[in-house]
């Protein structure tokens, strides 16, 4: 009978699953796991940052990928903009009592009331402001949700095809090898485990 | 075979909401004036992958607004309002039906931007393709004679 090619999904990275593997790797499934987050993470940001509506500018460039956070397996990578709207003088000085002080990606993403009027407060390009027409409602872009959508399909492609190839390099080449290898490295724990309380 | 489009999808969530908040008008359209409060149905975007030889998954990413009231500022209960409507809209788009299909809602989340509730949801079908009759001359058997020339 022919043995069961190694396959992985995503989805099935239980807690338990990442302990076994963890096991029969000898401790190397977790950077494994953490380099295709790392890419995974800078696919997300190249991804974003590519189709991120220009009108200034400002928005584009303001993108920022933070560091892993989190325990494994429940991993965690933010990714964030710093872009903000700001009412100032020609002096640099806040304006409105900061009233339109505010992250403004949320807006282009999900949309907003009135409707975005390009203005240049400060003679640098830079300045949006929102007018209120009452019964006017600017539609979202969801250009974050659609570039993690696509590039999450890649991600879990990316995820199956990389383990495959980690496990085989320690020689795993089949679900039962995998299996065997996982029972045997438990067994051996068990038998250290033994060992040590029989010395005390 | 149902024939899926943009319109059928908006009708199929519209009657969901209509089920659940009686007194909300809904909008598939934008409209110069609305009434308040009201659900308005926006298509983000659909997808179409082949999952294998003939079927396809489509799909229809939505976004649905919830607004309370022309000017949020106006509305004192705005958080409670948008906070058990999204609990609601959580709990509701689970099946959806549309014509005898049963499509799955996937990918739920809500946020609040501007006074204003968005619930995001994906729906996915599997469609199977329909066969086209094609009439172009096929090849019916080829053979192939090979061998080296003396010059």
């Amino acid at each position: 009978m022919a043995k069961k090619p190694l396959s992985f999904s995503y989805s099935k990275l239980t807690k338990n699953v990442y302990r076994n593997f963890q096991k029969a790797s000898g401790n190397q499934f977790r950077l494994m796991l953490r380099e295709w987050l790392d890419d995974y993470g800078n696919m997300l940001l190249n991804e974003i940052i590519e189709t991120t509506p220009v009108v200034t500018g400002k928005l584009k460039e303001s993108w920022e990928r933070g560091k892993i956070e989190g325990t494994a397996p429940k991993y965690k990578i933010t990714i964030r903009n710093t872009a903000r709207n700001k009412a100032v003088d020609r002096n640099g000085n806040s304006i409105m009592n900061g009233y339109f002080d505010n992250y403004y990606a949320q807006f282009v993403e999900y949309g907003h009331r009135g409707r975005a009027v390009y203005l240049d407060f400060t003679g640098n390009g830079h300045g949006v402001i929102i007018v209120n027409t009452d019964d006017e409602f600017t539609h979202g872009k969801f250009f974050v949700k659609s570039a993690g959508d696509k590039i999450s399909k890649i991600a879990r492609k990316n995820y199956n095809f990389r383990t495959r190839l980690f496990f085989r390099s320690l020689g795993f080449n089949s679900v039962k090898d995998l299996e065997s290898g996982i029972s045997q490295m438990g067994k051996s724990r068990q038998m250290l485990k033994m060992a040590k309380d029989k010395a005390k | 075979m149902i024939e899926m489009t943009s319109e059928g999808i908006k009708s199929a969530i519209s009657n969901v909401l209509l089920s659940l908040a009686p007194d909300v008008a809904v909008y598939k359209e934008s409209r110069s004036n609305p009434t308040y409060p009201n659900f308005f149905i926006y298509q983000i975007s659909v997808t179409d992958d082949e999952i294998r030889k003939n079927y396809h998954l489509l799909s229809h990413s939505m976004d649905i607004y919830y607004r309370t009231a022309s000017d949020p500022s106006t509305d004192l209960r705005l958080q409670t309002n948008l906070d058990s409507m999204s609990l609601k809209l959580l709990n509701a788009f689970n099946i959806i039906k549309y014509g005898d299909l049963y499509i799955k809602c996937t990918d739920k989340s809500v946020r609040k931007v501007d006074g204003v509730l968005h619930f995001t949801v994906t729906l996915n079908t599997v469609v199977k393709n329909v066969n086209l009759n094609d009439d172009s001359p096929k090849l019916g058997s080829m053979s192939l004679n090979l061998g080296l020339s003396k010059e």
